[in-house]
């Protein structure tokens, strides 16, 4: 075949796909070609046909096209009773057409014609229904629907208001609204919406460009345009804004929400509309959408579809963090800000209201337009926020600051062994917005929870995974997220603390801190908790004293960005009374105990905990001051306040009775002390696993109870039950295992070890 | 000229002023790299005998781009290459699998979603070559939007980008290019 009939080819099979499948075969014959090519265009027509997945939306019957070209249609001259004036644009559904009505009076309308689909007639079906609804909306801010009927041709169409305005985004920018000006136009669009909601209608379409912003009287007045029309369209339709013939996504997925972005996915109620909104929140706040256009296109459909229904949307501030430096100024100036300061304004407490109208499930944004604009009210009058930060976030830092707090609590000895505990999922868990740079780092990061997961791996595994992920990490900007980036580094820090790394621990966790800084600034409650770890890990690396330099000036900061009181500054103080009290530094640390009691008592039951730590303390202190009696009483106390409080086996109580046990052998009452620390040992082995920091510290002073009792035996027994249950769970090279271990050797001396003692003990240095 | 095969950045250079014989070049540095990744890609037991082109070609960037100080610019050119040279290193996998155990000539090529799935996925290898060298005999362009769809598992607007024409010339040749394999395949079989 010469080439001439291969280029022929390929121009009919498409020209000829245009054509109503039961006329291509007489069309193709009217084109003069050769009977070759004709029967070759039909054959690869065929085989088109039936490949129907790639295709759900099979272009039976496009309007009939002057000329057969395929250059555009051109402005038809009426549609039904409206002249049509121009082309106003065109989308992924249709064409909009500026027209005039002149009966029975002169009103110029927009007109939307659908591009016919399979069911056209359902479409209109379906108008007719919602026009009802339709029609009873009357807001300011929502252009109404006028009309609605069916061109000649057959394709739906819809007259809307005409409104002469620009998509609010743009606006703004043009305008240089602040962000207040911004967020009360934006307050007047979730009442639009709200009203129709409370009509019974959801938009389904919501963006900037079906948000337009006009001026009346020098003020800008926005409207909602194109109501109820995806849902008149229906599903056979809307699903066609998704999906060309060749699989291409034409429509808006950047303001689709998750529900909405699956194929076939129709269970939508108004908080889609929410979500939508809030997407169009973010872009009004930040200048940037919250997943990048490109990339959210560049891994097709399916790519898409999981990011729009998985990826976490990052912080504003994060987000504004990441765009280049010369964006941010001018996204900044269009918002009469300077850079640092919108940020700042950002990431105080705004940020959280986008964040929680797209949210991933529904359940969890706002439950109505109202709600939202309520927040924003909230917001500008400085009332405190329903939007808060993600709770999973927010429950995993909570979960490591309680185990740092009860770190504390206990004997510095074994302080190491904590750290750690809190494990680092969450920080693993990565955002896939841009798969080339993320791949690499996911790869790393996979490792290293394989790694964290199964800490009783042999050592070299684990280091390699560690150590690829910490060098990632600390060459700077490979990780794609510095987010994640800074909270793997701090979970890298607490593997390493847990395999007895300290130096290594202080090195990551300083990174972490680096990181953190830079994306947070100082007074971040993330970063502070960073500078805690540091001071953490350099206590623990033996540089005390420079640990407590730390620690006194991020207890000051804390009093200061957060004030006297909160978690996080009873916390630091808590730190800092363990590391006085490991100096030896005593009535500095009863100073600093006397503060958190006191702090204890204010916030009341809910922070208990505190105030059973904080009494706890002291009693060691009195321990130390060799006021033994004193610190009996007072543990006697804390025990039965909190039984009272939350029952004999809550964490405190347990906690508690561990630390009277610790008093009996201190005051060498060693009888005492087993019948006070088995029984609490039991029944946190119970509520606890092997590797709870309470556990960990409880089986020490037991076993320490019952070789003082002369129940050398029981002693050699419960350290090898506790040690066969740790080994299931941590490394070797854990603090908490080598403790043991240590206690073990001790307490069988020159005695040979049975075989399961010796298996017991086998790799422990 | 030296016998020892050019580093990859002078390939490039070369290639990007346009020297067909340095494209050729090209795949065959590739192809060494390409086969030792896609080996251990192939050995991983988690994803059977199935290639995933995407991960493959990315991770191979990635790597190329560090190990031999290639910047971005040069990407464009790599998938282009890289999407020739996988192709070839399926066949001869295939091909060398099909040597190994008697009969079952199929491998099946995973692409992540339907979207990326080649509409042949029990075709044997040999018929499926036959049919795209035929295609890249009449049809050099469509052939060329095939493999770095298929086998470089590049999204339409990437291939627009790389090839330098339009999305909706991409997707015509995408749908003009299936229908003609599978009726060449069709005739085949």
């Amino acid at each position: 075949m010469p080439d001439h009939d291969g280029d022929q080819i390929y121009r009919f099979f498409h020209r000829a796909r245009d054509q109503a499948p039961a006329e291509r075969e007489a069309w193709l014959r009217r084109q003069g070609l050769s009977e070759a090519v004709v029967v070759e265009v039909l054959q690869l027509l065929a085989g088109a046909a039936r490949e129907s997945v790639l295709r759900p939306v099979e272009t039976g019957a496009l309007p009939p096209r002057v000329g057969g070209g395929l250059g555009v249609p051109p402005i038809p001259e009426k549609i039904g009773p409206y002249r049509v004036i121009s082309k106003l644009g065109e989308g992924g559904l249709g064409v909009v057409y500026l027209a005039e009505r002149r009966e029975p009076m002169v009103q110029r309308v927009a007109l939307k014609v659908v591009k016919p689909g399979s069911d056209s007639a359902a479409a209109l079906a379906r108008f007719d229904q919602e026009r009802q609804a339709l029609a009873i909306m009357a807001h300011p801010n929502i252009a109404t629907i006028l009309d609605g009927g069916q061109t000649e041709g057959g394709s739906p169409y819809f007259v809307m208001e005409y409104v002469q305005g620009a998509p609010i985004t743009r606006y703004c920018d043009e305008k240089r609204l602040t962000i207040r000006e911004r967020l009360e136009l934006f307050m007047s669009v979730c009442d639009a919406v709200q009203h129709a909601h409370h009509k019974g209608v959801i938009h389904r379409d919501l963006k900037p460009s079906n948000i337009l912003v006009t001026e009346v009287d020098r003020r800008p007045v926005a409207k909602v345009i194109d109501f109820g029309i995806a849902k008149a369209m229906g599903p056979g339709l809307g699903s066609q804004t998704m999906y060309t013939e060749a699989g291409l996504f034409v429509g808006t997925p950047e303001y689709m929400s998750p529900e909405q972005a699956g194929v076939g996915a129709f269970d939508v109620d108004t908080r889609a509309d929410v979500y939508s909104l809030g997407v169009v929140l973010y872009e009004l706040l930040v200048g940037v959408l919250p997943f990048d256009s490109q990339s959210l296109r560049a891994e097709g459909i399916a790519g898409l579809q999981k990011i729009i229904r998985e990826s976490d949307a990052p912080r504003p501030s994060t987000r504004l963090r990441m765009a280049p430096a010369d964006r941010v100024t001018l996204i900044a100036e269009c918002r009469r800000e300077a850079p640092d300061h919108l940020r700042s304004e950002l990431g105080r407490e705004l940020e959280w209201i986008p964040l929680m109208a797209i949210r991933k499930d529904r359940n969890e944004r706002y439950a109505s337009a109202r709600e939202l604009a309520e927040d924003i009210g909230n917001y500008l009058e400085g009332r405190p926020l329903i939007a808060g930060p993600e709770s999973a976030a927010y429950r995993a830092r909570k979960f490591l600051r309680r185990h740092k707090a009860g770190v504390i609590a206990s004997s510095i000895v074994l302080l190491s062994i904590l750290l750690g505990i809190g494990a680092t999922v969450r920080s693993l868990l990565i955002r896939a917005a841009d798969l080339d740079r993320t791949r690499q780092a996911l790869r790393a990061s996979a490792e290293l929870i394989d790694a964290l997961s199964d800490e009783t791996a042999d050592d070299a595994k684990f280091e390699n995974s560690l150590n690829k992920a910490a060098a990632l990490i600390e060459s700077g900007e490979n990780w794609p997220d510095l987010d994640s980036a800074a909270d793997i580094a701090m979970g890298c820090a607490h593997a390493y603390n847990n395999r007895g790394r300290h130096p290594d621990a202080l090195r990551l966790a300083k990174r972490g801190l680096e990181l953190r800084q830079r994306l947070y600034g100082d007074d971040h409650v993330v970063t502070l908790d960073a500078r805690q770890n540091v001071a953490l890990y350099m206590f623990l690396a033996g540089r005390m004293n420079e640990s407590l330099e730390v620690l006194r000036k991020l207890l000051a900061d804390d009093i200061r960005v957060l004030g006297e009181d909160e978690d996080r500054t009873l916390n630091c103080r808590q730190t800092l009374i363990g590391c006085l009290i490991g100096l030896n530094r005593i009535e500095e640390a009863d100073k600093e105990v006397q503060a958190l009691l006191a702090a204890g008592q204010r916030r009341g039951p809910a922070a208990r905990d505190y105030l059973v730590d904080a009494q706890l303390l002291r009693c060691e202190i009195l321990v130390r001051q060799h006021k033994l009696a004193e610190a009996i009483a007072l543990a006697d106390r804390t025990i039965a306040e909190e039984e009272l409080a939350n029952g004999p086996n809550s964490r405190a109580a347990l906690g508690a009775r561990r630390v009277r046990g610790v008093m009996a052998l201190e005051a060498r009452d060693y009888a005492q002390a087993v019948a006070i620390l088995i029984p609490t040992l039991e029944a946190m082995n119970e509520a606890f696993s092997a590797r709870d920091p309470y556990v960990i510290l409880c089986t020490a002073v037991s076993i320490d109870s019952l070789a003082q009792n002369g129940q050398l035996e029981e002693a050699v027994k419960l350290a090898e039950r506790q040690l066969r249950r740790l080994r299931q769970q941590l490394g070797v090279q854990s603090p908490a295992i080598q403790e043991l271990a240590k206690r073990l050797r001790e307490l069988l001396g020159d005695k040979p070890p049975t075989p399961e003692q010796a298996r017991l003990l086998s790799g422990i240095s | 000229m030296s016998q020892t095969p050019a580093p990859l950045t002078v390939l490039f250079d070369q290639a990007r002023d346009g020297r067909p014989a340095s494209r050729e070049a090209l795949v065959d540095a590739l192809y060494d790299r390409l086969r030792a990744m896609a080996g251990s890609f192939l050995q991983d037991e988690r994803s059977g005998h199935t290639l995933q082109p995407t991960a493959l070609v990315n991770e191979a960037w990635i790597h190329l781009a560090r190990s031999d100080n290639l910047d971005e610019s040069g990407k464009t050119l790599f998938l282009a290459a890289a999407a020739t040279t996988f192709r070839r290193l399926l066949i001869d996998y295939a091909r060398q699998r099909n040597a190994q155990k008697r009969g079952g000539g199929a491998l099946r090529i995973s692409f992540e979603d339907a979207e990326h799935a080649l509409p042949f996925p029990d075709a044997s290898v040999e018929a499926l070559n036959a049919a795209l060298e035929g295609l890249e005999a009449k049809y050099p362009r469509q052939h060329q939007v095939v493999e770095l769809k298929y086998f470089a598992g590049l999204p339409v607007r990437a291939i627009a980008e790389v090839l330098g024409v339009s999305e909706r010339t991409v997707a015509n040749d995408l749908d003009f290019s299936r229908a003609w394999l599978k009726a060449r395949m069709a005739e085949a079989s």
